[in-house]
């Protein structure tokens, strides 16, 4: 899955995911450092997509009080 | 033995007749009924007058009234009576006594005091509508009706009789032109058999085949209406099933004929003149229903007409006045629509910020939660990563430990030795065989050996 095509909610559940393998030790220390960088590019999506979503409802709600 | 002191039968009478003249010089004035009366050919009229109690006769003597008397007599009874001198009469009479030798004894009328019979015929008459009224018969046949059209007549009356033809002819010609059947019944309708004759004839008519029955005679001051002040004839007048009409033809008061029928009228012509006016006024009746349709039908539809036209003018103006108030309503809404739209908006708009702000704060929530969200995994997989790191270096520094405690340069150090073949190491005694070389590792190095044995 491209990290453009993926949503939040998607991002979301992969990372817990990853937490949960690394925590419960089903991933194996080849992998962890894959699944790491994997992690902080779910990470790096997530917080963009806060960022931008923040961005755009204060524009939506400026536009409303704008507007009135 | 004779007594010679006798006198002869006239000689008696003769001394009879000295006393009655003696004590009876004057007229006497006498009251007696009637018993017999008849006219002897020479002219004279006898009679034979008696006095009854309780029905029975107490005293009897004959009278006469001599020719030149009788006709004077007579005629002053009847024009003062309405009624002939006759039989079963009661009578206020002048008399003198008479007596002769010859003829015995006997009453002379003189005159008669007709005021008396007059009295006594009344009180006769009063006594018979008594008792009419007594038995219910006076109104009797009055209760009856008369066909409306009374077309089938049954006339009891003497085909002799002026009245009778005056009847007809009145029926024949009236100016309507209606028809009318009549039947004569053939009666006596004057003199002795009058009562007897007409009540024969009541009892003939049949009274599915008439609508009623007309009682007639001529009229004329001469004639005598005793015989219908008569009981049985009123009874059977009443009793009759036809409504009984008398045209009796007298002028004077009713009798009792005319007191029990079902209409009285005075003289034939005037009961042909009821008759024709009774289908007269049917006709009229008939006219005036059509009429009367008519106009009422007429009446009708021109109520109905206005009726309508109201309803018209009714139906306008209401919708005139519903239309005007619901323009007036309209027009309070139309009014009042700015002001609604206005609170509308304002009161939307303070919703929408409402809403606005709340998003905001919705907003701003959710974007922290998910924030924290985010660190929380982030520090999640550092700590989780740095344990995991943590763990699997331990487990290499134990097993380096391990490695080096097993390590075989230590164990040799320790004093064992590690029997080799061809580079092998050998760990059971089948693979010594007597004779090979092996070599044995110690701890400063290798030494090639020889199995002996």
């Amino acid at each position: 899955m491209s990290a453009k095509k993926m949503t939040y909610k998607d991002a979301i559940e992969e990372l817990e995911e990853i937490v949960n393998g690394i925590e419960n030790e089903d991933v194996d220390v080849d992998e962890l450092s894959k699944k790491v960088e994997r992690a902080s590019k779910l990470l790096s999506i997530c917080s963009d997509k806060l960022k931008k979503t923040e961005e755009e409802v204060d524009k939506v709600i400026e536009q409303i009080n704008k507007s009135e | 033995m004779h007594n010679a002191n006798h006198i002869s039968l006239s000689q008696l009478n003769g001394l009879i007749r000295e006393a009655i003249e003696i004590n009876f010089v004057d007229e006497i004035w006498l009251v007696a009924e009637i018993a017999e009366m008849r006219l002897a050919g020479a002219g004279h009229c006898y009679l034979d007058l008696v006095e009854k109690k309780e029905g029975r006769i107490v005293a009897r003597m004959r009278a006469n009234i001599w020719k030149f008397q009788y006709d004077r007599i007579v005629s002053n009874f009847f024009s003062a009576t309405g009624s002939n001198l006759q039989k079963g009469m009661k009578v206020l009479f002048s008399v003198s006594l008479n007596f002769h030798e010859q003829y015995g004894i006997s009453l002379v009328v003189k005159n008669i005091d007709s005021n008396y019979s007059i009295g006594d015929l009344e009180r006769k008459k009063k006594e018979i509508i008594q008792k009419l009224i007594h038995e219910k018969l006076i109104d009797k046949n009055a209760e009856l009706d008369l066909e409306l059209v009374p077309k089938r007549i049954a006339v009891i009356s003497s085909e002799t009789a002026a009245g009778y033809g005056d009847f007809i002819s009145q029926l024949e010609n009236n100016s309507g032109g209606y028809c009318f059947e009549t039947t004569l019944f053939q009666s006596v309708m004057q003199g002795v058999g009058l009562e007897s004759s007409i009540v024969t004839n009541l009892r003939k008519i049949d009274s599915d085949n008439f609508d009623c029955i007309v009682l007639i005679r001529g009229g004329g001051a001469s004639l005598d209406l005793a015989g219908f002040d008569n009981y049985e004839l009123g009874k059977s007048i009443a009793n009759s099933k036809l409504p009984v009409l008398t045209g009796i033809g007298h002028e004077r008061d009713e009798t009792i004929a005319d007191m029990v029928a079902n209409t009285k009228l005075k003289t034939p012509t005037a009961v042909a003149e009821f008759l024709i006016g009774r289908m007269q006024e049917f006709e009229d009746y008939c006219i005036g229903l059509r009429e009367a349709l008519v106009f009422f039908t007429r009446e009708k539809v021109a109520h109905n007409k206005m009726r309508l036209k109201q309803m018209s003018h009714e139906t306008k103006s209401n919708t005139q006045k519903i239309l005007g108030k619901n323009r007036v309503n309209l027009a309070k809404i139309k009014a009042s629509i700015p002001r609604i739209v206005k609170s509308f908006y304002i009161n939307e708009n303070q919703k929408s910020k409402q809403f606005v702000n709340r998003l905001a704060v919705l907003k701003s929530n959710k974007v922290n939660e998910e924030k924290t969200r985010l660190l929380k995994i982030e520090s999640k997989i550092q700590s989780s990563c740095f344990h995991r790191v943590e763990k699997e270096n331990s487990k290499i520094i134990l097993f380096r430990k391990t490695i080096k405690l097993i390590h075989p340069d230590n164990v040799l150090k320790r004093g064992y030795a590690m029997v080799l073949k061809d580079g092998k190491v050998l760990t059971q005694k089948g693979q010594l065989v007597k004779g090979e070389e092996i070599e044995i590792k110690l701890r400063d190095g290798i030494k090639k050996s020889k199995i002996i044995e």
